[in-house]
């Protein structure tokens, strides 16, 4: 019951965190310079006055701001996004048609980070003074500090001229279709390169703080406790001191996962990769609102359902949590 | 040393370095001391005198860096612990050496049950099955007396008052029935209540057992009550040495006297509004020892001699040593 209470008390949060972002986000959207219709004028090769007012009362533009948001959200309760000025489709069918592969993305991006991030982190921690611990010192800040548009031309050149044994863009080869087997490999294939690029801040921010915290804990009272006990090293550093290092990470992962998005994004861009990253570097290009708007929709909420994720891993992790 | 039935444990010139920014501090210096089994052994001293870095140089856990044992022999049942792999020492820690810290509110892991954290020691060294361990570990909860304990070995220590985490930190050093306890302060973070029923259980459970016991205390009042014998620290050294009953009543080394006269007499009827008595000055940093006796700009008796030598080690009486120029050839 008590369970039951916070979930449906969270669900109330996060709904009028959705309608927040929407609100400001479409706001925002009209601060730009530009609209829909001088933007298509350009690409057409221009456009007659009567042909730009017709189409701004045909997508409501002629309306006040604030009217337009009235209606936009007045539709959005019934559970339409609209549609989308460039493709003229229903922005829901465009956003689902893309969303696999924008999670295929960042999922394995997190996933490498996470896992290669902390037993890295735990490695160096074992000889904080190491050659190995200086090592991930320096090729974390190099990977924390490169921005990821700039690591992700650097592996293009490197594996497009150097080295090319990797393809640089697209999801799929453009003849593949040998079955569902053949098919996960090619795109496996074209996902290293953008997984690696969007993985590697993350996976350095991981590994230094993984080894703070192992620094941390390790030098904590039960962990001279287990010692006392007599457990072997391994023991000591995996069951005793990684299940504690490990909280300061889940909420990092959990803070972080919105700009992992945003990472997504450049790397998309880069990558040609066709997901909502691409989509939504283009509608802004193209002030494409209603395509925008609901990205931005889609993205907070993935943000929201990772957090309720780390929290529930959080709660997992440590008993503490659920007393309070 | 003095004839003592069956030594269990003999430390002779163990020295401790913590080095750091380019400098040394010898923390411990040429520390010897001995435990009989079925025998109490005190170790009193102010903050920072080494006692609790000794406890730890037994089971070889001072942290490293900064620290380093650099000298010394503990000997415990025929063997140099000093000199034993890393292998070797981890059967003796927690099987036949069990060691309780100061701080029961940290000294537990908050992320895994009593009973995970009893049984393991269980499972390691008695190598018992995880039932028979968990059996085990609520039988060890029982005999440290905390109520229903079929319950509390699931628990999480955050669930547990101050008081019962020592208690299941005792059950956990006891759990193996080893030969030698080391308690280090067990009783400081603890209400006062508190620390009488964990002295009462300690005392109980040597009785049964037969262990021998380490108190290390800064109390003079504990000393009393529940030693055999105590050595006094100061300065990472043991300024004397000496069966319980002689230190009270005849204590040879004025940092004793001092640790002595601090205690607050409860009965004293007169000079009841006397302020209480302190040693004064502080204790000198192990970075900047002097090259005398570690206690001598703080002494009321002090000597010049004192300042540029350190005093060799007199023997008073059986088993009564102590390190004072005062004491020089005054002994039997």
């Amino acid at each position: 019951m008590a369970l039951f209470l916070y979930m449906a008390r969270r669900l109330f949060y996060a709904a009028i965190l959705v309608i927040g972002v929407l609100v400001l986000s479409f706001l925002l959207i009209r601060l730009a310079p530009g609209d829909p219709v001088d933007t298509l004028a350009g690409q057409m090769g221009g456009m007659t006055e009567e042909i730009r007012a017709s189409l701004r009362s045909e997508y409501g533009l002629d309306k006040p701001t604030l009217a337009q948001l009235g209606i936009y959200l007045e539709r959005f309760a019934s559970g339409n996004l609209g549609y989308s000025y460039f493709f003229n489709l229903p922005v829901l069918s465009l956003i689902l048609q893309r969303l696999p592969a924008t999670l295929l993305l960042v999922l394995t991006a997190l996933v490498v980070a996470v896992l290669s991030g902390t037993t890295l982190g735990v490695l160096a921690s074992r000889r904080p003074n190491g050659l190995l611990s200086q090592a991930i010192t320096v090729v974390s800040v190099i990977g924390y500090s490169a921005p990821v548009f700039w690591t992700g031309m650097l592996l293009i050149i490197l594996f497009a001229s150097v080295l090319p044994i990797l393809p640089v863009s697209g999801m799929t080869a453009a003849a593949v279709s040998g079955g569902w087997l053949l098919d996960s490999l090619d795109v496996a294939h074209h996902l290293v390169l953008p997984a690696m690029s969007l993985a590697v801040v993350y996976l350095a921010q991981y590994s230094r703080l993984t080894r703070a915290s192992m620094l941390d804990v390790l030098g904590s009272d039960y962990v001279r406790t287990a010692r006392a006990k007599g457990l072997e090293e391994r023991k000591v550093f995996f069951k005793h001191a990684f299940r504690n290092a490990v909280l300061p990470i889940i909420t990092v992962v959990g803070l972080q996962f919105g700009n992992l998005l945003a990472g997504a994004i450049v790397v998309e861009t880069v990558f040609n990769w066709p997901g909502l990253g691409r989509l939504a570097f283009d509608s802004v290009l193209r002030r494409d609102y209603p395509t925008l708007l609901g990205l931005l929709f889609f993205s907070s909420l993935l943000v929201i359902v990772a957090n309720q994720l780390v929290d529930v891993c959080y709660r997992l992790a440590d008993p503490r949590i659920k007393a309070s | 040393m003095d004839g003592a039935p069956t030594t269990l444990l003999d430390i002779s010139g163990l020295s401790v370095e913590f080095s750091g920014g380019g400098r040394t501090a010898r923390v411990l210096n040429d520390v010897a001391l001995t435990v009989a089994a079925n025998e109490t052994l005190g170790i009193v001293g102010e903050s920072g005198c080494g006692k609790s870095m000794t406890a730890l140089a037994i089971l070889r856990l001072v942290p490293s860096p900064p620290g380093r044992i650099t000298g010394g022999r503990i000997v415990f049942g025929g063997e140099d612990l000093l000199q034993a792999p890393e292998q070797r020492l981890r059967d003796v820690r927690g099987h036949r050496i069990g060691m309780i810290f100061q701080e029961p509110m940290t000294s537990l892991n908050p992320v895994l049950t009593i009973g995970d954290q009893l049984s393991e020691t269980l499972i390691k060294h008695l190598k018992l099955d995880a039932r028979a361990a968990r059996a085990r570990s609520i039988e060890l909860l029982k005999a440290v007396g905390i109520p229903a304990p079929e319950r509390r070995v699931d628990e999480y220590p955050h669930q547990l008052s101050g008081g019962m985490r020592q208690r299941v930190m005792i059950a956990m050093a006891i759990g193996c029935e080893p030969q030698l306890l080391i308690a280090d302060e067990p009783t400081t973070a603890l209400d006062v209540t508190v620390q009488a029923q964990i002295f009462e259980l300690l005392r109980e459970l040597r009785a049964r057992s037969g262990m021998g016991l380490i108190l290390i205390t800064h109390d003079m009042g504990v000393i009393a009550e529940m030693t055999d014998r105590v050595a006094v620290m100061y300065g990472g050294r043991v300024v004397e040495e000496a069966p319980t009953a002689d230190i009270l009543s005849a204590p040879a080394h004025p940092y004793t006297r001092g640790l002595i006269a601090c205690v607050p007499d409860l009965d004293a009827e007169e000079d009841s509004g006397a302020d209480l008595l302190e040693i004064a000055g502080m204790v000198p940093s192990v970075w900047d020892l002097p090259k005398g006796c570690p206690f001598a700009d703080r002494c009321a008796e002090a000597m010049p001699r004192c300042v540029a030598e350190m005093p060799p080690t007199s023997v008073l009486s059986a088993g009564h040593r102590v390190a004072c120029w005062l004491q020089e050839g005054t002994g039997p």
